[in-house]
Order: structure tokens, then C-alpha cells, then sequence
């Protein structure tokens, strides 16, 4: 199903069980652990215009429904002040998993393949990252909010490092 | 057959608009330098101050992140794919 709020910068595609404590980071109907995520975890990247990823999310949602594909998110407009033109949508998988995936992709005419583990999207979003701080820069923020930025960038992800045998929790975005 | 360099609309126009263009090289540096020699003017969108591919594009061999690979130095072949992206996207 097409979760749409127009409060996320997001769109997402879930399984409907999401909402009744179904988990997506799973692997062999086992939930995932931290140290298992930034192992295994990650995404096939597919850029287009808004309206085209609107199109491939209504495709691919019944492979979600399905549970060929754990999970989708894509950007509602493209993240320009990070210096982007094109909207991005992300196709979540286990890397164990990822070369079917992209074959689900493939059949739906996606050509250029470029596959990035959470881990790195990650490290770019940890403080001191090239992500991260590209963005406070574009956003203009003063030291202090800088800093809380920092912080609260830090306790959303560092977790995620520093408690490896935890159960994976993703953050709401 | 060479090497099929792909591009996302964003970056299309660091090869004269080109989404998809095909290069004879043995090495990803060498795809790169392909890419450049043909479009000049994009020099400085491909490679920073200091000579090295920019920090701001990701390039990926067959789907894979050439840094876990061996870089600009992995080996290429005929029949493979080289997708470049803006880093940005893949956060």
C-alpha cells in the first residue's frame, strides 16, 4: 500500500501488516539486528521525475504486497538543496535478496543499477558526514542548531552502531 | 560492444545530453577520462582541485560501489555497466 502523507518529505510503499507490528528488516523470518542491518541491509537507487516514480510505485506495489520487495520510499520532490534535480526513489532489500529485486526492476525498465548498503547512507548522515553537513549548510543554521542537528543525528543512527545485537528500530522520517 | 556508461537525467548534461554513452576503456579511470576528453567542459564537474573524481558523484560497476571494488583501477569489460549518480541520491 502507498502511504502518503504530506507531512513526510516521503512517499512510502509498505505491506499492509506494517501497521499491525509486521517488521520489513527481516531475513529468514527472523527481525533483523543493528549489526545485521548495517551488514545486509540496503537499497537499489532509481532517479526520475516525480510523476514517473509516482508510476513505478503503483507497479511495484503489489510485489510489496507480495513481500518480493520489504519496502519502498521515494522523495515527493527532488532534494534540490542537496544538490539533486531529480527526485529518488529507494528499493529496500537484503543484499542477499537484491539481485531479484533487480530483476523486478529490470522487467520494470530500469536500466541504470547503482545499489548502496544502509551502512553508507548512514555514515553520510552521522555528524561530520558529507550529507549531513551539506545540508545544515544549505538549511543556513546558526552554530547552536547546527549542533542539535548534530546530536539529534547522533542518537537517531549512532544506536544503531554502538548497539549491535539490538533489534533494528527504524526512526520515523 | 565496450562499456555502457549510464547517467541520470540530472548529470545528462555532463555529456552533451547524452543519458547513455559507450565507451572503449580497460579501467573505470579510464571510462571517466573518456567522458571528460569528449565533453571539456564538464572537466570540473568530474574531477575536484586536487585531480580525483569528485567526492559529490558515486560510480558504481554492475551495480556495485567501485569503492568496495578497487576504485577508479577496477578492471572493466566489454558487455559491463558504469552508472554514475550525484552522492546525494544515495542517502
Amino acid at each position: 500500500m502507498i502511504v502518503d502523507n504530506p507531512a513526510s518529505h516521503f512517499v512510502f510503499v509498505y505491506h499492509p501488516g506494517i501497521f499491525h507490528g509486521k517488521a520489513y528488516t527481516v531475513y529468514d523470518g527472523r527481525p533483523m539486528t543493528n549489526g545485521e542491518v548495517l551488514e545486509n541491509w540496503g537499497k537499489w537507487l532509481v532517479l526520475g521525475e516525480p510523476a514517473r516514480l509516482e508510476k513505478l510505485a503503483r507497479d511495484l506495489d503489489p510485489y510489496v504486497e507480495r513481500e518480493r520487495i520489504p519496502v519502498i520510499k521515494y522523495d515527493r520532490e527532488p532534494s534540490r538543496n542537496l544538490g539533486i534535480d531529480e527526485s529518488v526513489m529507494m528499493v529496500y532489500c537484503d543484499k542477499r535478496c537484491r539481485e531479484a529485486v533487480w530483476e523486478i526492476l529490470e522487467d520494470h525498465g530500469i536500466k541504470l543499477k547503482a545499489w548502496v548498503s544502509e551502512r553508507e547512507t548512514m555514515e553520510m548522515w552521522l555528524p561530520g558526514g558529507l550529507l549531513l553537513e551539506r545540508w545544515i549548510e544549505s538549511k543556513g543554521f546558526d552554530e547552536d542548531l547546527a549542533r542539535a542537528v548534530r546530536e539529534d543525528a547522533r542518537a537517531a543512527m549512532g544506536r544503531v552502531f554502538e548497539m549491535p545485537d539490538e533489534i533494528f528500530s527504524p526512526w520515523a522520517q | 560492444m565496450g562499456v555502457t556508461i549510464m547517467l541520470p537525467g540530472s548529470l545528462k548534461s555532463l555529456t552533451g545530453g547524452s543519458e547513455e554513452v559507450i565507451c572503449e576503456c580497460g579501467t573505470v579511470g579510464e571510462c571517466i577520462d573518456c567522458l571528460s576528453a569528449a565533453h571539456p567542459d564538464s572537466k570540473s564537474l568530474w574531477f575536484n582541485e586536487q585531480g580525483q573524481v569528485s567526492p559529490l558523484l558515486m560510480i558504481f560497476l554492475n551495480g556495485e560501489n567501485v569503492r568496495h571494488l578497487e576504485g577508479l583501477g577496477t578492471q572493466v569489460k566489454d558487455g559491463d555497466r558504469l552508472a554514475i549518480i550525484p552522492l546525494a541520491a544515495g542517502g
